[in-house]
């Protein structure tokens, strides 16, 4: 296009530049033109004048030299006439050729602007052609993606109103089952009722017969009265009236496991609304045994995301407020009618700072399966046993014979029983030692006695060793690999593709399975991953404890040392990397091997136990008394703390030194003088110590006379 | 799982927070040992959980500092160190702070290069303590270098005399007396040694006395005197409280022949302190009726404590 544009201006200006010339050429030619026409016209006025005076002689016609003259005059002037007209004819040609050269210009610059003008509108076309091409194209773009949104929706649409279908199945199948169950045990009832009834029929027959004389009895219409009653008497305009915004107290719920049967198709879509709304934490049942064969059972909260440290919570117990035990779990709660609560389930609720309502919920049972758990220490309830896993069950005391002719048909070692004494909730016992081998295919109706029936499904499991990251484990301490669940399902177990074997503790292993690397286990029913890396090995000491008996942090005191584990680091404001050295108060002067290597402690007025700490910046050879001439000589000695080192030699030391050094040089060679004037014996009291003691002397002698 | 395989895991991962150690008990199936001590059954419902145990223990040894004493992080390792102490037969030194199992080969080859014993003991609810014992202090220096330990010679001493005394005004930050009905309060009793029920207005006027104040899980100890309030730690106020009394009650005993340092079980000492107390004998205190018994204490150490604690020796 711009092209075109150009090529269109470039065009117009040299048309341009063509016409300016061509006008100026014309212009002067007739500059030109107008010179001769002028003096043409002078002759043509002359020939009027010629012609005027020829008219007179015409009309005084009677002078013969007068018509001679004017004979040659006008042949002259014909001459003239012609020459002139010549001339006229030419320059018409001149100009006709001009103008037609002009328009053939004119005519060319015409043609080449339309040519642009063309070009300019084809480009003009394209442009609003691809434009438009480009619209459709997002048309089409968008169009698609609407549809593809509309797709999804659906599909969410659809996989909502699944589970809501799948809900509601279960809802029914669970009612179905309550009804049964609250069939049979009205059934029950009525049983007992009945047999009441029979006995007091026939003890009323008695009577009557005794009495001669009947009495009517309806005893047990009675007695069904208020149970009948008593479902419906929960007060429904109670929750209608309450305007709590977020924590709703409910009633806790009786556990039933999920019966495994067939879906059946759905009937209605009304619980849709009760699938969107919030769902409560779980709240988990923990034992942990404790010594002498002590137990403790508590509740455990799951902490979800965004949950507080600290919640306080309201409902089933009395709960204390809630405080984190990990990211993921709360701190456990011992309630005091702990047997009552696991057996009608437990609802606390509470509100969060930003608004939302929190509910953890327990559905009330009559028996628990616990488990080892990858996160928690102690056993961890779980919805059923699983094959070849150790597991404690908790029950009821009416529940106890059940139990035990489940798990029975299990394969289970006969487990021990701990009762009430050994720490477990009021009304409750609890099986320790449970292993089943045996799968048993649960009843369908979802009875509670399901959780004692193992499924025939393999899991591998990852536990132990020291983990040090999600799927991390430490070198040297690896996860130990099991299967839980039908092992005998399960042919092959490979780990990085080699296949596995058991080790006496019946832990899957392989060669090298526990190097460092990542490392995958298959199996035919999943698959898991782990890796071993190498932890830390660079550790660096810090500032922990600064005058202080911990606990408490204390301002910053740069003259005084701190603590970190067992090491003692010196006060900031000297040297880093100096080590703190501890000699006897008498002897609190450190000698170095070097000459001006010499540091006073100075022991502590409010310790007085006979030591003191220095910080040399050297490493000490002697520790000597601070006032040796005035000291003890009896008690007193020049101990050793350092290696047998001999003094530097005096030829090593600089011959110009600062001043500072030449007055610790001093200080050195006197202090050794002072102790060896009054005549201090080394400690340890041996030959050799004397000697290098001697050395020193020597040293000090010298330089004495050198720098003093 | 032991407590040193969490000392292996706080190693590897130099440093963390209180949430994740308390986690790594949990995974680490770390129980309560049964021999923890005579005094501490199942059943007592006021003992310290496992985690706390653990923690204080981890401490008091000197493997690794929590909180305040952590730096950045809510409990960091100590690096690996050897404290040497000097005994009548030689020079003992303890392995104290991280370890992994290189480091432990390096040991255990530096040592066996040096013909030193290297031991291993087993104190519950404590990572095993991993003791070197030489005839002279140079040659557990030396495996120190060649292992790549940090050395602190003569720890117990070297601790102690780098620790304020208890009189020493850091030891004491002013504060505010809680308001309000529901806290529970507590007064320390040095007669029986016990937190004996008070009130607010017993703290507002006391002369000088350790409080505590309780509500629900938060918990304050505040040495009372003349209508202030000073925030100190728990073991450092009991001893406050001794000194503060117009007959000063000493609790400490020292036994110079069996070279035991012993206090009742409530008047256990500062942390720090314990730390300097365990590095002498390379063992945590025994509990024996309850009295807390250290053992392998020099004289001159017991007098640093005392001195410290403004205690006299009996």
């Amino acid at each position: 296009m711009e092209a075109v544009f150009v090529l269109g201006g470039l065009a117009f200006l040299l048309a341009l530049a063509v016409a300016i010339g061509v006008t100026r050429f014309i212009q002067r030619r007739r500059q030109a033109g107008r010179e001769p026409r002028e003096s043409s016209g002078a002759v043509i006025n002359q020939d009027s004048h010629s012609r005027s005076a020829e008219n007179a002689p015409i009309v005084v016609a009677d002078q013969p030299e007068t018509q001679a003259n004017d004979k040659e005059s006008v042949l002259l002037d014909g001459e003239v006439r012609r020459t002139g007209l010549r001339d006229d004819q030419r320059t018409a040609d001149e100009a006709a050729q001009r103008a037609e050269q002009l328009a053939r210009l004119a005519a060319a610059h015409r043609v080449r602007r339309k040519a642009a003008e063309a070009a300019h509108r084809r480009a003009e076309q394209e442009a609003q052609k691809l434009a438009a091409a480009q619209k459709e194209q997002q048309r089409a773009d968008d169009a698609r993606q609407h549809a593809e949104n509309l797709a999804r929706a659906a599909e969410a649409d659809r996989i909502n109103r699944k589970a809501a279908e799948e809900a509601l199945r279960r809802a029914e199948a669970e009612a179905q089952a309550a009804a049964a169950r609250e069939g049979e045990r009205l059934a029950a009832e009525e049983a007992q009722l009945a047999a009441a009834h029979e006995a007091q029929r026939v003890a009323d027959e008695d009577a009557r017969l005794a009495a001669l004389e009947e009495t009517p009895c309806d005893v047990a219409n009675e007695q069904l009265k208020p149970a009948e009653g008593a479902p419906d008497s929960q007060p429904i305009g109670d929750s209608a009236t309450m305007d709590v915004p977020a924590p709703q107290r409910r009633d806790p719920r009786l556990y039933r496991p999920s019966p495994r049967i067939a879906p059946t198709p759905p009937v209605s879509t009304g619980a849709s609304a009760e699938l969107t709304r919030e769902r409560a934490a779980p709240i988990e049942v923990r034992l942990i045994f404790e010594r002498a064969g002590f137990c403790s059972v508590s509740l455990l909260p799951r902490r979800g995301n965004g949950m507080p440290a600290e919640l306080l919570v309201t409902g089933s117990g009395d709960p204390p407020p809630l405080l984190e035990l990990q990211d993921d779990w709360y701190e456990d709660v011992f309630p005091a009618n702990l047997g009552q609560l696991l057996k009608e389930g437990v609802e606390w609720c509470g509100s969060i700072p930003d608004g939302r309502s929190f509910r953890a919920s327990l559905s009330g049972r009559e028996i628990y399966v616990l488990a080892p758990h990858a996160e928690l220490r102690g056993f961890v309830s779980l919805p059923r046993l699983i094959l070849g896993q150790q597991h404690v069950v908790l029950c009821t005391e009416a529940r106890m014979a059940d139990v035990r002719a489940a798990l029975r048909l299990t394969g289970s070692p006969d487990p021990i029983l701990l009762a009430q004494d050994a720490g477990t909730p009021a009304g409750w016992v609890a099986f320790r030692g449970v292993s089943p081998r045996i799968p048993i295919e649960p009843s369908g109706v979802g009875d509670i006695l399901d959780t004692l029936r193992p499924l025939p499904d393999v899991e591998i499991a990852l536990g132990g060793g020291i983990r040090i990251g999600r799927q991390a484990w430490l070198a040297g301490f690896p996860p130990s690999i099991q299967l839980h669940g039908d092992v005998n399902a399960i042919d092959s177990l490979q780990i990085d593709g080699v296949e596995a074997t058991r080790d006496p503790e019946n832990n899957c292993i392989a060669p090298g399975w526990d190097s460092l690397g990542d490392h995958t286990v298959w199996c035919i029913s999943g698959s898991r991953t782990y890796s071993i890396r190498d932890g830390a090995e660079q550790w660096e000491p810090w500032d922990a404890y600064q005058w202080s008996l911990g606990e408490l942090g204390t301002e910053t005191t740069p003259s005084r040392p701190s603590i970190c584990g067992v090491l003692v680091r010196p006060p900031k404001t000297l040297e880093p990397g100096v080590l703190a050295t501890i000699i006897p108060a008498s002897n609190s002067v450190l000698i170095g091997a070097a000459p001006g290597e010499i540091e006073i402690c100075m022991p502590r007025s409010d310790v007085r136990a006979g030591l003191c700490i220095g910080y040399p910046r050297f490493e000490p050879i002697w520790a000597i008394p601070a006032d040796a001439i005035r000291c003890n000589k009896r008690m007193s000695r020049v101990l050793l703390i350092g290696p047998r080192q001999t003094p530097t030699k005096l030829a090593q030391l600089p011959i110009s030194m600062k001043l500072d050094d030449r007055h610790l040089i001093s200080a050195w060679s006197e202090a050794i003088l002072a102790a060896a004037r009054k005549g201090l014996l080394t400690g340890p009291s041996r030959a050799d110590i004397a000697d290098l003691w001697k050395a020193y002397k020597r040293c000090a002698h010298v330089l004495r006379g050198r720098y003093r | 799982m032991s407590a040193a395989a969490l000392l292996f895991w706080m190693s590897a991962r130099r440093q963390g927070s209180w949430q994740q150690f308390r986690a790594a008990v949990e995974e680490l199936q770390l129980n309560p040992s049964n021999d923890a001590g005579d005094d501490e059954d199942g059943s007592d419902p006021f003992a310290l959980p496992i985690y706390q145990t653990l923690r204080f223990n981890l401490q008091r040894v000197g493997h690794a500092e929590f909180f305040s004493g952590a730096e950045d992080a809510e409990w960091r390792v100590t690096p690996p160190s050897l404290a040497v102490t000097q005994q009548p037969w030689g020079s003992r030194g303890i392995l104290v702070g991280a370890r992994s199992l290189l480091l432990l080969q390096r040991l255990t080859t530096a040592a066996g290069q040096a013909g030193v014993k290297l031991t291993s003991r087993v104190f519950p609810d404590y990572p095993d303590q991993v003791v070197v014992t030489a005839d002279d202090q140079s040659a557990l220096a030396a495996i120190a270098k060649r292992t790549g330990l940090l050395l602190q010679c003569d720890v117990s001493a070297a601790i102690l005399l780098s620790l304020p005394p208890i009189s020493d005004p850091c030891m004491r930050h002013p504060t505010q007396l809680p308001f309000g009905p529901d806290w529970q309060v507590g007064r320390f009793s040095t007669s029986t040694l016990g937190w004996q029920s008070a009130t607010l207005s017993d703290a507002a006027s006391a002369s000088g006395s350790l409080f505590r104040f309780t509500l629900r899980h938060q918990r304050d100890v505040l040495f009372c005197e003349r209508g202030s309030a000073f925030r100190v730690p728990a073991q450092v106020g009991k001893y406050i409280a001794f000194r503060s009394e117009r007959h000063r009650r000493h609790v400490l005993r020292y036994n110079g022949q069996t070279h035991t340092l012993s206090m009742p079980a409530p008047c256990r000492p500062p942390f720090l302190i314990e730390r300097a107390l365990i590095a002498c004998s390379a063992s945590p205190p025994a509990l024996q009726g309850g009295t807390l018994i250290y053992t392998e204490i020099p004289q001159n150490i017991a007098l640093i404590v005392a001195a410290l604690l403004h205690q006299e020796l009996r």
